[in-house]
């Protein structure tokens, strides 16, 4: 298998999930995209790095989340990789169902460290496993966070719903 | 799973896997035209996960939980005085008659150069200054759906002297942490041909070079049809009223629409009131045009600006505004767009 063929099978098999990770951590299709690319460029400097099977996954987002990590990720400097992807990134614009603007706000006001575990668990559905490769930390680590981080929301939703009681009353 | 975990999946920003729309095609083909990093990278192994540290993390959430991007104070055209005398749908109008036939070729060809400004953050000296990298993008095809890229990074340059030369005064700078170079010397051009039969997309629709230049002249079913490409798309989650605009004016530069299409894509987008004539405007070159915006999405203060030459009706420069940027942004110069006999070679800096 050549680095090419190795590239569109690591990019046509993960592009969704790079997508989604990058759209559930960004703020507008611009910086949706220039995740997308920098991380799929990188993949494709480094295509010899990129382990295989479902491995390749984690690596990617490790990838993501440090080109996040990032601040000058680019402004756009892939602007020339991304212009037809960021009209289609502007297309569909993520979805904010309004009766949950409780969970949100208490998710919100959680520290940085929880958001991102209890992301990793829920929106990409990983195991502590696969959390600890991402975030490159020990297994039990990931899973001792991923639990504490549940008690501070659970926690962080009580407030939140005896403020919106208090807030309805008024 | 847990309530709390049930709940968390319930505020998910993007719940739904998405197809690879033709953006991510693009995407993919473009990267494929630049540089692999092999085989300097396979020699040396490193562990992948020697960067994600605790402190580059903490500061990657704050940065993506509060949705800020790195983002642009465009550094171009700025809007002259006296614009309040053009009335826009008559500037778009005056703009769709001038939409003259161009001459014909065997290649659809597009140049466009995008030029970034911004801070620069890698120097070994923890100085930090403002560089202004460019790139020449060149996309054909050919009758017959052959299709090519090219691709050039031009010089970069410093445009803090008096920080750079603190700096050691550089002639190359790192691109990010994960490899690359931008340098005060252009770099080669690269010219590569794409596989397969090329369609031209619009919107997600995509069509061959004879579609696009059967796509009606006149404005309303000239909409109709951007309408049924935008719902193509079926990731599509946004209304047609937010890509009409955009889609449109694909066909102004992007797509290889006949005069008459052209005419009646300006003649459409006057009759859109998202679409404002923000008056006098100069592109990075320095060419002389007026200013067209409308928004990326509705309601948000994000927009696409094109500047277009009312005497020619074509576009000159596209970029966005309304964005809070903390540097500089990126503009994109059409250099050329139409038909030619040229051959497909790679970029030059001519």
């Amino acid at each position: 298998m050549t680095h090419r063929d190795r590239f569109e099978a690591v990019y046509d098999a993960y592009y969704p999930a790079i997508r989604q990770y990058a759209a559930r951590r960004t703020g507008s299709p611009d910086d949706t995209a220039d995740v997308i690319s920098e991380t799929f460029l990188t993949a494709w400097r480094r295509i010899g790095d990129v382990p295989e099977g479902e491995r390749a996954l984690l690596w990617l987002y490790g990838v993501a989340r440090r080109v996040l990590a990032n601040q000058q990720r680019g402004a756009s400097r892939r602007a020339v990789l991304t212009e037809r992807l960021r009209d289609e990134l502007a297309a569909d614009r993520p979805v904010r169902p309004v009766d949950l603007d409780h969970v949100r706000a208490a998710f919100d006001e959680l520290p940085v460290r929880d958001r991102e575990i209890l992301a990793l668990a829920c929106w990409e559905g990983l195991t502590g496993e696969q959390i600890a490769k991402v975030v490159g930390c020990t297994a039990i680590a990931a899973r001792t966070r991923l639990h504490r981080a549940r008690k501070r929301l659970t926690a962080a939703l009580e407030r939140q719903t005896s403020l919106t009681i208090a807030m309805g009353e008024a | 799973m847990s309530d709390i975990d049930n709940l968390v999946r319930a505020i998910d920003p993007a719940p739904h896997t998405p197809d690879q729309g033709p953006g991510a095609r693009a995407l993919r083909e473009a990267i494929m035209a630049t540089e692999t990093g092999e085989p300097r990278t396979a020699r040396r192994r490193l562990p992948w996960r020697a960067g994600a540290v605790g402190v580059v993390a903490a500061a990657a959430m704050t940065a993506l939980f509060l949705g800020q991007g790195v983002h642009t104070a465009a550094p171009t055209p700025t809007p002259a005085p006296g614009v309040t005398s053009l009335s826009g749908a008559s500037i778009l109008l005056a703009a769709a008659t001038k939409a003259e036939a161009a001459p014909g070729g065997a290649y659809w060809h597009i140049k466009q150069q995008y030029t970034a400004r911004r801070a620069w953050p890698f120097s070994k000296n923890d100085i930090v200054y403002r560089l202004e990298t460019s790139d020449l993008s060149e996309q054909w095809v050919a009758k017959d759906g052959r299709g090519w890229l090219g691709r050039r990074q031009l010089a970069a340059r410093p445009l803090d002297l008096e920080a750079w030369r603190r700096d050691g005064s550089p002639t190359e700078w790192m691109m990010g942490l994960d490899g690359g170079v931008y340098s005060t010397s252009p770099g080669e051009g690269t010219l590569i041909p794409l596989k397969g039969k090329q369609k031209l997309y619009w919107s997600a629709m995509p069509l061959t070079l004879k579609e696009v230049e059967a796509l009606p002249a006149d404005p309303e079913a000239l909409k109709k049809r951007a309408a049924e490409a935008i719902l193509s798309d079926r990731d599509f989650a946004g209304s047609v009223t937010d890509g009409l605009p955009s889609t449109l004016a694909d066909l102004l530069y992007r797509l290889p629409a006949s005069p008459q299409v052209r005419g009646a894509a300006y003649q459409a987008l006057a009759t859109l009131p998202a679409v404002r004539v923000e008056g006098r405007a100069t592109d990075p070159l320095g060419r002389p045009g007026v200013a067209v915006t409308f928004p990326i999405q509705s309601g948000g203060p994000a927009r696409t600006r094109l500047i277009i030459d009312p005497g020619t009706s074509k576009v000159l420069a596209v970029d966005t505004i309304g964005v809070p940027r903390k540097e500089g942004g990126v503009v994109g110069v059409v250099l050329e767009s139409g038909w030619t006999d040229a051959e497909p070679s790679p970029p030059s800096t001519e």
